[in-house]
C-alpha cells in the first residue's frame, strides 16, 4: 500500500481535482449568497430566513450545523485510532437531540423571536438578562468557532497534501494553515453579512447533501470490500490496530492506569463528565437553537428536529464504518504519520478504497470528493456560528440593551452585519494564535459551557413559575464562570504533559471536562439566586407558558 | 433591591407581534381547563420520558466507565455487549422521537389548536 503522504504529494492529479472541487464549492456558495442577499429585506429575513424553510430543509441545515468537520473527521479519526471510544462520543451527540426535541425546540419556536436571549429574558428584566445571554452566546460560539477554524487551517493544508518542509504555490505548511484559516474566516463572514440566515441555511443544505452523499458512497464502497460483512470489517480493524480491547470502551476515555487507582478514578469520572456535557450541551448551543426560528411554526420545528435526528444518526452509523474501515485498510501507522490526532483517517480511507477498486485515478477522485465534503462541512458550520453571534449582538445587546428596544429592523440588520464582520475578524485573529490548541478539547469545552450556562436557565425559564431575574443571571454567569474556571485549573491548562502552558502547574481540578461539577453549580446558583430575590412575575409566566405551549401569538413566517 | 414586578425596567420586551395575544386573555387562559389539559398532556409525556432516556443514557456511560467486564463480553463473532448497548442507544433515540411525534400529533396539536381557537374567539368577542 502506498503511503498516503507521499502519494498525495506526488499525485498532483488528486490535488488538481481537489482544488477544482473546492473552487466549484466556493463559487456555488457565493452564488447562493448573492441570491440570498437579494431576498433578504427585513430583520426576520436576516435573523431567521423569513421563517419559511420547510422541515426537511431545516432538518438538513440542523444536520449541517451539527456534522461539523470536527465531528465528521474527528469521530472517524477517533474510531480509527481508539476504536469503540469514538463511537461513545457520537452516541452522546445523538441522544442529546432528545433534550432538544422534547424540552426545547417547540417551546422556543413559539415564544422567541430571533435569539436564545428572547426566551431567557421573556419574563425577566430585559437588559441584564439579555446582556448575560449575549455574553454566553458569544463565549460558546467563539470556542466552537475556534475549534472549527483551527481544524480548518490544518485540514486544508493536509487535504491539499502540503507537508512540513514542502511548498505549494510558494506556501509552506505553516503559511498554508494560516491561509486556510483566513480563507475560511473571510468566506463565513461574507456568507453571513450578505446572505443572512437565508444564505447561511442554503449553504448548509447544499453541504448536508454533499457530505451525506460523500459519506454514504465511501461507506458502501468500504463495506463492499468486505462483502457487506460489518463483523469481518470490525475483526480486521481490531487485528490491524494491534491493541487489546479495540472494540471495547477504555482506550481513549476513562483509561485505567495500572497502579494508580486515584488517577483511574479521575479518568472514569471525566468520562462521565464528558458524557454529561455531550448530552446536555446540544440544546444549549445558540447556533442550534436559532435554527428552530427558521420554520413557520412549532410543528415544523418538531419535524425538522426529527429529520435532523434521522440524518445525524445515519451519519454517525456511517462514521462507525469509516473509522473501522480506516483502522483496517489504512492502518494506524499511516494515519498517525499524516496526522497524529487521526483527523485525516476518512480522506485517507477514501484514497485507499478508491485505489483498490479502480486504481490510482479513482483513488485521487474519491480522495478529492471526501476532502471537498470536509471543506464544505467546515464552511457551513462556521457560518452558522457567526450568524448566531451576530444576531445575538444586534438583537440582544444592541437593540435591547443599548437602544432599549427602540431600534428598527433595518438598524438591527445593519448592526448584525457589522457584528458579523467583527466576529469574523476576531475569530480569524484568535484562530491564528490558537493554532496549537487541541480541536476536540475546544469542542468539548463549548458543549460544557452550553450545558452549564444556557440549558439550566433555559429550562427553568420555561417551566419554573418562581424563577426570576436574579436566578437567571446567577444561572448563566454561575455556569459560565464555573465551566471556564474549572477548565483553567484543570490539567488541560497546566500541570500535564499535554497542557497548554508548560513549565508551571497551578492545576487543582482533576477533570479535563468540567460539566459534572459546573452543571450542578449553575442549577444551584439559579435556585439560590431566585429564592434570594423577592421578584416574581406570575403574569409574565402565564403569558410565556400559554404562548409557548399553544403557539398563540407566536411569530409568523413572512410572506414574499 | 427587591423588585415586585419587572415594570421598573423601561424597555418593553422586544418579543411578540403584539396583535395576536393580549396579556389579559393569556393570563385568563393560563387557568382555563383547556390550557390545563394541554399542559398536563405535555408534561405527562416530556418529563417522565426525559428522565427515562437520561437514566438509560447515564447507565450506558456508567457501564462504559465501570462495567468494562460486562461491556467486553462477546455475544457472537466480533459483536460484544458494548456495541449492542451503543446501537440500542441509537434505536431508543429514534424510537422515542417517533413516539413523541405520534403522541404530539394525537394529543398535543389538537389541544393546542383548541387553546388558540378559544383565545381568538375571546379576542374577537372583546373587539
Amino acid at each position: 500500500m502506498m503511503h498516503f503522504a507521499q502519494e498525495a504529494a506526488a499525485g498532483d492529479g488528486s490535488r488538481v481535482v481537489t482544488i477544482i472541487l473546492f473552487s466549484l464549492m466556493v463559487a456555488a456558495t457565493l452564488g447562493i449568497t448573492v441570491w440570498a442577499s437579494r431576498q433578504t429585506k427585513s430583520a426576520t429575513d436576516f435573523h431567521s430566513g423569513g421563517r419559511s424553510f420547510s422541515p426537511l430543509q431545516n432538518g438538513l441545515a440542523i444536520g449541517s450545523d451539527y456534522m461539523s468537520a470536527a465531528s465528521f473527521l474527528g469521530i472517524a479519526g477517533m474510531i480509527a485510532l481508539f476504536g469503540y471510544d469514538g463511537f461513545l462520543y457520537s452516541i452522546g451527540f445523538l441522544v442529546a437531540w432528545l433534550v432538544a426535541l422534547l424540552l426545547v425546540a417547540e417551546l422556543l419556536r413559539n415564544s422567541g423571536r430571533y435569539t436564545m436571549g428572547d426566551v431567557l429574558s421573556y419574563r425577566m428584566q430585559q437588559r441584564p438578562v439579555r446582556t448575560a445571554a449575549s455574553i454566553s452566546t458569544l463565549v460558546v460560539s467563539i470556542f466552537y468557532l475556534l475549534a472549527q477554524m483551527v481544524g480548518a487551517g490544518a485540514l486544508i493544508a493536509l487535504l491539499l497534501g502540503i507537508q512540513e518542509g514542502q511548498t505549494f504555490l510558494g506556501m509552506d505548511a505553516g503559511t498554508a494553515k494560516i491561509a486556510g484559516i483566513v480563507v475560511v474566516g473571510l468566506l463565513m463572514t461574507v456568507y453571513v453579512a450578505f446572505g443572512g440566515m437565508k444564505g447561511t441555511t442554503w449553504v448548509q443544505i447544499v453541504k448536508a447533501v454533499i457530505l451525506m452523499s460523500g459519506a454514504a458512497l465511501l461507506t458502501v464502497l468500504t463495506l463492499a470490500l468486505y462483502g457487506f460483512n460489518l463483523g469481518a470489517l470490525m475483526g480486521d480493524a481490531a487485528q490491524a490496530s494491534g491493541q487489546d480491547g479495540f472494540l471495547e470502551p477504555g482506550l481513549r476515555y476513562g483509561v485505567e492506569v495500572a497502579g494508580d487507582p486515584l488517577q483511574t478514578m479521575w479518568n472514569k469520572l471525566d468520562l462521565i463528565s464528558l458524557g454529561l456535557a455531550l448530552v446536555l450541551g446540544t440544546a444549549g448551543l445558540p447556533h442550534i437553537l436559532i435554527r428552530f426560528y427558521t420554520v413557520p411554526d412549532s410543528q415544523s420545528a418538531r419535524k425538522s428536529v426529527n429529520w435532523g435526528i434521522g440524518l445525524i444518526g445515519t451519519f454517525y452509523l456511517m462514521t462507525l464504518v469509516l473509522g473501522f474501515g480506516a483502522a483496517a485498510l489504512v492502518g494506524h501507522e499511516a494515519i498517525r504519520a499524516q496526522d497524529p490526532a487521526g483527523n485525516t483517517a476518512a480522506p485517507q480511507l477514501a484514497q485507499t478504497v478508491g485505489q483498490s477498486i479502480g486504481g490510482d485515478m479513482a483513488g485521487a477522485v474519491l480522495l478529492a470528493v471526501i476532502a471537498s465534503a470536509a471543506f464544505a462541512a467546515i464552511l457551513s458550520t462556521v457560518a452558522g456560528l457567526v450568524i448566531a453571534s451576530s444576531s445575538s449582538l444586534a438583537h440582544d445587546f444592541y437593540n435591547a440593551v443599548i437602544r432599549r428596544g427602540k431600534a428598527t429592523g433595518t438598524e438591527e440588520v445593519r448592526v448584525a452585519k457589522i457584528a458579523a464582520l467583527g466576529v469574523g475578524t476576531v475569530a480569524i485573529v484568535l484562530a491564528v494564535f490558537a493554532q496549537g490548541l487541541n480541536v476536540a478539547f475546544l469542542v468539548a469545552l463549548a458543549f460544557a459551557i452550553a450545558a452549564s450556562a444556557n440549558l439550566p436557565t433555559l429550562l427553568l425559564s420555561l417551566f419554573w413559575k418562581r424563577f426570576n431575574t436574579r436566578g437567571a443571571l446567577a444561572g448563566i454567569y454561575g455556569g459560565l464562570i464555573s465551566a471556564v474556571g474549572l477548565v483553567f485549573f484543570s490539567p488541560v491548562v497546566s500541570g500535564s504533559e499535554t497542557a497548554l502552558i508548560q513549565g508551571v502547574d497551578f492545576s487543582w481540578f482533576p477533570l479535563p471536562n468540567p460539566a459534572l461539577v459546573s452543571v450542578p453549580i449553575s442549577l444551584l446558583c439559579a435556585v439560590i439566586g431566585t429564592l434570594s430575590s423577592k421578584e416574581q412575575d406570575f403574569e409574565k409566566f402565564a403569558l410565556l407558558q400559554v404562548r409557548a405551549l399553544s403557539g398563540a401569538g407566536a411569530e409568523k413566517a413572512t410572506d414574499h | 433591591m427587591t423588585i415586585e414586578r419587572s415594570s421598573k425596567d423601561a424597555s418593553p420586551p422586544p418579543n411578540g407581534d403584539g396583535a395576536a395575544l393580549s396579556a389579559e386573555a393569556a393570563i385568563a387562559m393560563h387557568s382555563d381547563p383547556r390550557f390545563l389539559q394541554l399542559k398536563q398532556r405535555l408534561y405527562r409525556f416530556i418529563f417522565p420520558m426525559s428522565i427515562a432516556f437520561l437514566a438509560w443514557y447515564l447507565l450506558y456511560v456508567l457501564m462504559s466507565a465501570f462495567g468494562r467486564d460486562v461491556m467486553g463480553t462477546v455475544l457472537f463473532g466480533n459483536v460484544n455487549v458494548a456495541l449492542v448497548f451503543g446501537v440500542l442507544q441509537f434505536a431508543s433515540t429514534f424510537g422515542i422521537a417517533i413516539c413523541y411525534t405520534l403522541y404530539a400529533r394525537r394529543h398535543l396539536d389538537p389541544a393546542a389548536a383548541e387553546v388558540r381557537e378559544a383565545l381568538r374567539e375571546k379576542e374577537e368577542g372583546s373587539a
